[in-house]
Parts: structure tokens; C-alpha cells; sequence
């Protein structure tokens, strides 16, 4: 299976212009189970086998202008720099950057009021999912606006009839109750994640630790019961006794992995205290104890997130050293 | 244990009778959207009800003064009953249930300038909507109203109250006479209790009877959750980790009212009614009979104990 795959789909579109709310789901018509509130303004809406088929936004006009505002704030930050030098030549871009932004929210406002309302209307979008090990990690849907602009939608994952929302920690969502980060306006030429293609090759590595791990933990755990496997499974203290057990390649990978963290950090493209986490990270998998063993996956899985993050504060950061 | 009267009564209205959405669409001014039941809202009764109330027992307005709840300190049925916008305090003013079969009708009308006696450009002919019974002239509504832990002289005075609504007039357009009650009778008064047990229950699910008005500081969850509590809080329990998950039928809906201070409407966001909600953790089962009575909605509200977020038990979906 791809890793990443992405997908042309139908969703049908509604706003309700009365109470601000807009209404999506794919164009399936599979019949929605149960609704999910998450934070101050999104419903999700998943069918009888947990997969989310629906999502309602309320009070849409103020995210998309949020969102909006936030858009043109990072391009003006990443010019800040150079307009500090030449006054005239700011104040110009200022002015162009403002009217830009009252532009796009009016196209906005007009697709919601001419395009979508008041009947539901079905709009050709694309939906990409990510995968590791056969799990879906990530789901993006991406529905155009305007000719200029589209929706991202970041699906959570659905685990036991628990919402896991990916882009905020657990404790971090008590803190942000009312966080809209799933819920974007990008310029419809932004590749999907964010230029994640570029990190391909990293995916596929981390993948391939994780099949070895899955592996491992796999002939581990069937070899329990037999005295002389026990043994082994104790003496397992590093990284260098599973290499030796199974084979060398992890290790190496591992190393791989750090020098990839360093020269991100030499080139600017994520800060010293995230690459220390990351490295630490990849030492907690070096320094595996036995009874650790079953959380290599997750570990992985994480740091594959992580690695997918990079791609994404480098398009922010790039250009701003 | 909570004490409460139920007092149900009837009007009798002449049509026609406003009950507006609170918005204003070009030169249309809406009623009540045609696709859902036709109800009086509990605030509408309670602003009736509750303005005969004042002209019984406040004293400022016997003396020809404006009638001021806030400066005054004088502890009246009017302040208990109905500007405390506490639950578990005072009257639950519950929706109208209208009988008849109605239809909407759009009433063509023209403005003149007083001064020239002409016709107001641009702003003529501009419409406004009413409902009309089908059958006849008269609109039947039946409500009630439940009182908590009240002595018998506030029931009496609400009593009074709803008997003076009589030759008063209801809804939007008052002034043109439109919603005129021709008649109000009270069918009967009786006492009920609710015990607050112990038992809970792992999983309620409740069906909205009325639309529950989402605050937008909390979101719906938040909402439902902050108003739970409070319930729960009615028979001192700390209610701790509900999770609210929604059932189709699935719409939110506008909901509005009119400032009588500020004279402007005001629109808000609410559950539609139908709406089934799967409340999970250890919830008290007197939670069950509380919100069929005092409705899932926030303390401190204009929709408080106004009929708002009322929610029946289901047992099998």
C-alpha cells in the first residue's frame, strides 16, 4: 500500500446563512451514527463503523476570517525584515496585503452565500490519507472555495469511540478549547501536507523500522513461553542487542535519523529545544529496556509525526532565519 | 426533595399572531420558519405573564414610577418568580403548545411620511409574516408553568397573573393589535415532587422536546455539559467526566428574542428540536425527571427557565 495516497472525492456542501453554520459530508449517502463535539465549533459525524463521514462548523465566518488574517500575517512577517528598510515601499505593501485580505474574505462570504446556500450543493474536492503499517495516520479532505482559495479539513483519528485529535496534545486540548487548527484556508496551489513528498524517503525508512519492530516484537512475544527466548528478552538492554538478535540495519537507521535532526537544525529549519526532543527520542528507542519493548511502535509512530511536522515548520521558517 | 407546583393553563388568541424569527431579510420581515412546529415561546408567555405579575405587586408602579428590579430591594413575587434567572429558584415557563392547524401568511403593507403624506420610497410595499389558523379565526395554546419550592401567596399571584394576560396581546406587531387573547383559563393546579436519589445510570439518552440555545463561549458540549452540572448540582452532587455524543436528526437552528431594554432582536444558536442526545458517565437518574421540567440550559440566561432545552427520556432509539 502507498504511504500516502490521495484521492478525488465528492462532498456535498451546505451553509446555513441564518446561524453561520456550514454543513459537509462525502458524497456517499451513508447515513451518519453518531456526532462528535470537539472544542467550541466543530461537530464530527461518523458512521455505524467509526469512519468520519461529516463534519459541521459553526460560526464559519469568523474561523474563515481568522484564518484568513492569519495567512496574510505570516507572508508579512516574512517580508517584516526587508520593509523595516525602505518605509514607502512597507507602507505600499501594507496597503496591498489589507485590501488582499477584505478581497478574499468578500469571495468568501460570496461562496457561502451564492454557491452553497440554501441548498446543499456537491463540490469535486480531494481527500489524501497517510498510512504506516496499514493504519491510517493522517486524512486530510481539501474542498475549493474560489478559484484562489480551498478548505483543509484535518480528519482526528477514531480509536474505541474516542476522538484523537493530531494536531494538539491531550494536554494541550484542555488549554486550547477553542482551537480551529483542523480547520484551514490555503491557497489552492499549497501542495497537500505540505510538501511532505520531499520527506518521502524518511517515511518509508521509519516505516521499515517499524516493520522490523512490529517483527520483532512479534517473534518475542509468540517465543514466550520457551525458557531460552526469556532469557533473551531480559538480556535485552540496547539497541545493539536487538541488532544483534535480529539483524543490523535499525541501528544504522537510527544514526541516519539523528544526522537528518542535526542538519535540520544547522540549516535553520527547526529550533534546538525541538531537535533535542526528537533526539531524545530517538536515544529513548536506543536505550530500549525489556519491558519497553511493546512501546517501540508507538514510539516510531511518533516520531514519524514529528518528522511529518518538520516539512511544515520549514515552509514557515524557511525564509525567516 | 424539590417541591414543585405545576400550573397548566390556556389562551385563546385572535389572529393574526406574530411569532417572528427575530430577523429581518430585505424588506420581508419573517416569522417563525414554516418547516418546524409552531410554538409560543416560553420567554414570550413569561413576558406576558410576568408583566401582569409586576402590575399586581410592585409597588413602585402603583406610586406612577418605573418599575426597576435592579435599584429596588423589596423582595417580591415578581423578583422570585420571574427575574431570578437561577435554576432551581422561581417559575419554569414552559413552550406553547399550539393546537390548530396554521398556515403563514404575508401581510402587504406601505409606509407614509407624515409630513408630505406620501408614500415612503424604497420601503414600499414592504411585507410582514403571521400565522393564521387554517380553520376559524382563533389560535388554541395550552402551556405550563412550574414553580419551585413557592409559597401559596406566589402561586395566587401567578395565578392573578395569568388570568389579567386576559384582553392583552401576544407576540410581535402588539401595538396593531395583532395577537390578541381573547381568553385565558386555568385547567389546573397540582404539586409534584422529585427526590433526589443516589442511583445513577452509566448512559442517558434524552430526546430535545425544544432547542437548546448552544452559549458560544462553551460550544455545544460545553453547554451541555456546564448545564448538566448545574442540574446535578440542584441535589448536591459534583458531577465530574460527561461525554455527550449527538444522534441524527442533526440541525442547528437560530433562535431570537427581543430586547424590550435595548429595543433590538437578538439571534442565537440552538440544537433543533428532535435532536437525540447520548449523555455518558455516572449521571443521577433524577437528571431523567429534572430536565423534562427545568430543560438542559445555562444559569444567568435569557433562555433560562424559559422552556428552553426541555428533553424527554428514551429508553429504546
Amino acid at each position: 500500500m502507498d504511504i500516502i495516497s490521495t484521492h478525488a472525492e465528492k462532498f456535498s456542501v451546505e451553509y446555513d446563512k441564518e446561524t453561520d453554520v456550514l454543513y459537509i459530508s462525502l458524497d456517499r449517502k451513508m447515513e451518519v451514527a453518531d456526532r462528535y463535539p470537539c472544542g467550541l465549533e466543530i461537530v464530527w459525524g461518523l458512521d455505524s463503523q467509526s469512519n468520519i463521514i461529516g463534519v459541521t462548523i459553526l460560526f464559519f465566518k469568523e474561523i474563515a476570517k481568522e484564518n484568513l488574517v492569519k495567512n496574510y500575517l505570516r507572508i508579512y512577517r516574512e517580508k517584516l525584515i526587508g520593509l523595516i528598510r525602505n518605509h514607502d515601499e512597507g507602507k505600499t505593501y501594507t496597503k496591498k496585503i489589507i485590501n488582499n485580505l477584505f478581497s478574499s474574505e468578500k469571495e468568501v462570504k460570496k461562496w457561502l452565500d451564492n454557491n452553497i446556500t440554501p441548498q446543499s450543493k456537491i463540490i469535486e474536492g480531494v481527500r489524501q490519507n497517510i498510512f504506516l503499517e496499514n493504519n491510517e495516520i493522517k486524512n486530510i479532505w481539501r474542498i475549493p472555495i474560489t478559484p484562489e482559495l480551498a478548505l483543509e479539513i484535518t480528519l482526528p483519528r477514531v480509536v474505541n469511540d474516542t476522538l484523537i485529535c493530531q494536531l494538539i496534545s491531550d494536554t494541550d486540548s484542555k488549554k486550547q478549547i477553542n482551537c480551529t487548527k483542523c480547520i484551514k484556508i490555503v491557497p489552492i496551489g499549497t501542495p497537500l501536507t505540505y510538501q511532505m513528498y520531499r520527506e518521502r524517503d524518511t517515511i518509508r525508512l521509519l516505516q521499515r523500522f517499524s516493520n522490523i519492530m512490529a517483527e520483532l516484537t512479534k517473534i518475542i512475544t509468540t517465543s514466550k513461553d520457551i525458557t531460552s527466548s526469556l532469557r533473551v528478552l531480559h538480556d535485552i538492554l540496547s539497541i545493539e542487542d536487538i541488532s544483534k538478535i535480529y539483524s543490523t540495519p535499525l541501528r544504522e537507521s537510527i544514526m541516519r535519523l539523528s544526522i537528518r535532526i542535526k542538519t535540520k537544525v544547522a540549516d535553520g529549519c527547526i529550533s534546538l529545544k525541538d531537535a533535542r526532543y526528537y533526539l531524545a527520542l530517538l536515544r529513548s528507542i536506543s536505550n530500549i529496556r525489556s519491558e519497553k519493548i511493546k512501546g517501540v511502535p508507538q514510539t516510531l509512530h511518533e516520531v514519524l509525526w514529528y518528522t511529518l511536522l518538520f516539512s511544515r515548520r520549514k515552509t514557515r521558517s524557511a525564509k525567516n532565519p | 426533595m424539590l417541591r414543585i407546583h405545576k400550573i397548566s393553563y390556556k389562551l385563546e388568541v385572535v389572529a393574526p399572531l406574530r411569532i417572528g424569527s427575530g430577523i429581518q431579510i430585505g424588506n420581508l420581515n419573517l416569522a417563525k420558519s414554516p418547516s418546524s412546529r409552531y410554538y409560543i415561546p416560553g420567554n414570550t408567555l413569561r413576558g406576558l405573564i410576568g408583566k401582569q405579575l409586576l402590575k399586581i405587586v410592585c409597588q413602585n408602579l402603583r406610586h406612577g414610577k418605573v418599575p426597576n428590579c435592579k435599584i429596588c430591594k423589596e423582595n417580591c413575587a415578581y423578583r422570585s418568580l420571574i427575574a431570578n434567572n437561577r435554576h432551581g429558584e422561581g417559575a419554569y415557563f414552559h413552550f406553547g403548545v399550539i393546537e390548530d392547524r396554521l398556515k403563514l401568511i404575508s401581510i402587504p403593507m406601505i409606509r407614509l411620511l407624515r409630513d408630505r403624506k406620501v408614500v415612503e420610497k424604497e420601503r414600499a410595499p414592504f411585507f410582514y409574516q403571521a400565522v393564521v389558523p387554517e380553520k376559524g379565526n382563533t389560535i388554541h395554546a395550552e402551556s405550563q408553568i412550574y414553580v419551585v419550592n413557592a409559597d401559596e401567596d406566589s402561586i395566587e399571584a401567578l395565578r392573578q397573573g395569568i388570568l389579567l394576560s386576559k384582553y392583552q396581546c401576544i407576540g410581535g406587531r402588539r401595538s396593531w393589535g395583532w395577537g390578541f387573547i381573547k381568553d385565558t383559563k386555568i385547567t389546573e393546579i397540582k404539586e409534584i415532587s422529585i427526590e433526589f436519589k443516589e442511583e445513577t445510570l452509566e448512559e442517558i439518552t434524552l430526546k430535545l422536546i425544544t432547542p437548546l440555545p448552544i452559549d458560544k463561549n462553551y460550544g455545544i458540549q460545553g453547554t451541555i455539559i456546564k448545564a448538566l452540572k448545574t442540574l446535578t448540582s440542584l441535589g448536591n452532587i459534583n458531577q465530574k467526566n460527561i461525554l455527550v455524543k449527538i444522534r441524527s436528526p442533526f440541525r442547528l437552528i437560530p433562535i431570537g428574542y427581543w430586547s424590550e431594554i435595548e429595543r433590538k432582536p437578538y439571534t442565537e444558536l440552538a440544537l433543533g428540536e428532535n435532536t437525540v442526545l447520548i449523555i455518558e458517565g455516572k449521571i443521577p437518574q433524577f437528571v431523567k425527571d429534572i430536565a423534562s421540567i427545568f430543560g438542559i440550559s445555562l444559569d444567568n440566561k435569557w433562555y433560562t427557565k424559559a422552556g428552553y432545552g426541555i428533553a424527554e427520556h428514551v429508553k429504546n432509539l
